[in-house]
């Protein structure tokens, strides 16, 4: 019996069945609490009269039996049922949310780090390269004395001057907005044309046979290209490795932080589908609800995916930035180099007057490429190997702890190093011997130059490949993420709710 | 001690900073005048220019009470540590002429107008290497190393540097122009000077300090390595004179006398080095010795050099220097502040060209 207000909890010696499948165990019985609003409106009706003890008394007992009743509702079974359906989409709100975070930053940063900002670090760098390689085909032409078209330049300038364009276009195109991207673009397409002008006086010049305003001409072009050019370019470099750097270092530290948050997350969620399934134990009496343990495993399940995935995506996103990419940006530096050396022997062999300038050039390129403090850069290399403690490009992709995947390729690089500096060595020492034609030939020759720029390209084509590789894995790893955390999500309520409504519905049977 | 080495806080200053913490110079590189005190402005006549700046020893003549002596106008130099709240005055007219470094101008984006070059790092501006502590790390090719080695005991090589000074702006350049330092690399300390950073690489605290004279002979005499300078990066650490916008408006004349004034004092100076080298140091309390080491690391302007600077146009940008190294500095503090208002820099070269006429 149930007295309004006050709840009474007898355990009938039936039982009813639960669920209609196998022996139903003793279960509660069903609390005779008071239909919904029945007891405020009973203590309303009686007699229309106001209650003992004034009207004031009436409407304080009239309070205290309305929290009766509501503390009545609340403590029976059938609230909890259903406070535990609605309390459930709480946690599975945070995790699915948790999740859904997890795989936006980690696109984000895939998208930044595999796209984007590599796209533009290799944008600037082929900008830069066509830059030294320009400069190179004026000296070399200068010196080979080369044919000019309509245009008063040669051929071969017509074409990588074409390339050079359409680079500048995509730079422009790929490139992040604001100053630091925007700054060094104007200012090479402003100074570009001047570059033109005295390249084409030295032309001009120099197929009138006035060596030297030929020499002079290429010398400003030479300033313009060294000073103002090849430094814009390579701030666009650095501009474009800072946002990579910045983006790579920023989502490792918030990877960390989505990874704490999808597992607490994740622990909430299973914690309360197993106090649930614990509570309906002790209250009903039965080990298992269906609907729950299936929700449960579900939610195991996908956590673990989700963290599992998450986890393979960084990992995949560490070798592309960490390894790959590293590899192929400093060889793409070290290609400019290699062309910027190349100038300088050309300028070395074309104007008598900057020899020595020229010279100390070449050193300071190839110092670039390769350097030990204290040792001559041609005993650094020997059959393709770098001892430890070497720096400069080739170190940083072929020497001991290179960051480089395919060591073979790096290995060609520095065999093909080793033949581009016993070229240079050749020819310097024709020069010296008077014999400044042979030297010349040697130059135009280039065999070991060609060899060094294929071995380049060839070893950063390897490590683009396996930059593209990774980039694609750490996509791929996380890219079904959103719609199984969306499935299972749905999974995990429809199953938990409907756990729950059986138990709600054999307890109103 | 500090009161007179580069942008060396004054003694106040300092105190305020030891009282707060060190709070004030961090609270000014967060944009916040919060730590910051309002400049102390007193009482002034109407034809007396308040110039605001702080201890740096390029700023001496400014501080000299003469400077403005014929003109009509005196100076009144008010100290302000706080970059932004000198800029703050210039906007509000607290201020007339502020003396700052072109990217805490670009940064702060006073309404006033460059008119003037005062002085650029060649060299005094520094990143020591703790060689002392550390023999192998001697050259900047073994940064990379240093970092690696850290990296495989889960740490970072510590770097430390002052916070909203041309140090920040050094390492800012430094690393985006070599190719061995990454920011990513190290962990950054923002100290409150330059003796700090000096200090911590001497106790070991950090691998690597940015500093600046005399703390940069300092450390290469402690065996410590200068890796690198402002040297590496010309035209990136500059000191100018900023007239505010009513003032050009309002009273050039009094815009052109403090800049005549200035470069005739500079012009005179720089004529005997004997006397240049006393006037800092009696400005800063310095000895001789010291001084020559802080004069051999900056490059100060004379009238026709400030001219050349601030109005020749450089092939082949065509555009003066000034002009570029704004664009240059700016393009490097867009990175980190994207936002920054490049457009409202203001270069007026006339009242330098007018000297020269």
């Amino acid at each position: 019996m149930t007295t309004t207000g006050e709840t009474l909890t007898t355990t009938t010696p039936a039982g009813v069945s639960a669920s209609g499948s196998g022996a139903a165990p003793a279960l509660p019985a069903p609390t005779d609490a008071p239909a919904v609003g029945s007891g405020a409106d009973k203590i309303l009706r009686v007699g229309d009269e106001p209650p003992p003890g004034g009207p004031s008394g009436g409407r304080v007992r009239r309070v205290l039996q309305a929290l009766r009743v509501g503390r009545s509702r609340a403590s029976s079974t059938p609230f909890r049922l259903r406070l535990g359906m609605a309390l459930l989409c709480l946690p599975l709100l945070a995790f699915a949310t948790a999740v859904h975070l997890g795989v936006e930053r980690n696109e984000s940063t895939v998208t930044t780090v595999g796209t984007e900002a590599t796209r533009g670090i290799t944008v600037a760098q082929t900008l830069k390269l066509e830059l030294a390689e320009l400069d190179q085909v004026v000296v070399h032409g200068l010196l080979s004395q080369a044919s000019l078209t309509a245009n008063g330049f040669p051929h071969d300038y017509n074409t990588k001057r074409a390339e050079l364009h359409d680079s500048m276009v995509l730079a422009a195109l790929v490139s992040s907005s604001g100053a630091a991207f925007e700054q060094p673009l104007a200012n090479i397409d402003y100074a570009l044309p001047h570059y033109h002008a005295l390249v084409r006086d030295a032309f001009a010049a120099g197929a009138d046979g006035d060596e030297a305003t030929a020499l002079e001409a290429y010398g400003q072009a030479h300033e313009v290209m060294a000073d103002t050019l090849l430094p814009e370019a390579e701030f666009l470099d650095k501009a474009n490795s800072y946002v990579l750097n910045t983006t790579y270092d920023g989502q490792k530290a918030r990877s960390v932080s989505t990874g704490r948050l999808i597992v607490v997350s994740w622990l909430a969620l299973l914690g309360f589908l197993a106090l649930t399934q614990i509570l309906l134990d002790r209250r009903f009496r039965r080990v298992l609800n269906l609907g729950l343990v299936l929700a449960t495993v579900i939610a195991l399940v996908s956590g673990g995916v989700t963290l599992r995935r998450l986890d393979a995506s960084s990992a995949h996103l560490a070798d592309a930035r960490e390894q790959a990419f590293q590899s192929v940006h400093v060889l793409a530096r070290a290609r400019a180099t290699v062309v910027l050396a190349r100038q300088a022997q050309g300028q070395f062999l074309f104007d008598p007057s900057t020899a020595e300038g020229a010279q100390l050039d070449f050193g300071h390129q190839v110092s670039r490429l390769l350097r030990m403090e204290g040792e001559d850069v041609v005993d650094l290399a020997v059959d393709g190997k770098i001892p430890e403690g070497a720096a400069g490009y080739l170190a940083g992709v072929a020497g001991p702890g290179a960051a480089g995947t395919d060591p073979e390729s790096a290995r060609n690089v520095v065999l093909a190093f080793e033949a581009f500096l016993t070229e240079d060595a050749t020819m310097r020492r024709l020069v010296n011997t008077d014999e400044p034609e042979a030297a010349v030939d040697e130059y135009t020759n280039g065999q070991a130059y060609i060899d060094l720029d294929a071995a380049i390209t060839a070893a950063q084509a390897i490590e683009q490949g396996t930059f593209d590789e990774a980039a694609d894995a750490a996509e791929d790893a996380a890219a079904p993420l959103d719609v199984l955390n969306l499935l299972a999500a749905a999974g995990i309520l429809l199953l938990a709710q409907l756990g729950l409504f059986q138990r709600l519905r054999e307890y109103r049977a | 001690m500090s009161y007179a080495t580069r942008r060396g806080r004054s003694t106040l200053a300092m105190l305020a900073a030891l009282v707060t913490g060190g709070g004030a110079v961090a609270g000014c590189s967060q944009g916040s005048s919060a730590a910051c005190a309002p400049s102390a402005i007193p009482e002034h006549e109407e034809n007396t220019l308040v110039i605001e700046g702080d201890a740096w020893s390029g700023y001496a003549p400014f501080r000299d009470e003469g400077l403005l002596d014929g003109t009509g106008y005196t100076a009144l130099y008010v100290e302000q540590v706080c970059q932004d709240v000198r800029a703050a005055d210039l906007t509000a007219g607290r201020a007339d002429i502020i003396v700052t470094t072109l990217d805490q101008y670009l940064l702060e984006h006073p309404e006033g107008t460059v008119v003037g070059i005062i002085d650029q790092s060649v060299g005094a501006d520094a990143l020591a290497l703790g060689t002392a502590h550390h023999p192998e790390l001697d050259s900047i090719d073994d940064v990379p190393a240093l970092v690696a080695r850290e990296a495989e005991v889960g740490g970072k090589p510590v770097l430390a540097y002052t916070g909203n000074s041309p140090s920040e702006m050094l390492l800012n350049e430094l690393v985006n122009t070599t190719d061995e330092l990454r920011l990513t690399d190290f962990e950054l300390v923002s100290v409150d000077q330059s003796a700090t950073a000096l200090e911590m690489l001497q106790a070991d605290e950090a691998q690597l300090a940015i500093i600046w004279e005399p703390d940069t002979s300092a450390a290469r005499a402690a065996g410590n390595t200068i890796a690198l300078s402002s040297a590496d990066v010309p035209d990136s650490i500059v000191d100018v004179f900023v007239a505010s916008g009513r003032l050009i408006e309002r009273d050039p004349a009094a815009v052109q006398a403090v800049v005549d004034s200035y470069y005739s004092m500079m012009d005179g100076l720089l004529a005997r080095p004997e006397a240049l080298a006393a006037f800092y140091a009696a400005d800063g309390g310095l000895d001789i010795a010291t001084v020559g080491t802080l004069l051999s690391g900056i490059k100060l302007y004379g009238t026709g050099d400030a001219d050349t600077f601030l109005n020749d146009e450089i092939f082949p940008l065509d555009k003066p220097q000034i002009l570029q190294s704004i664009d240059s500095i700016g393009s490097v503090l867009a990175l980190v502040h994207p936002d920054i208002p490049l457009d409202q820099a203001e270069v007026d070269g006339r009242f330098v060209s007018a000297l020269t006429r």
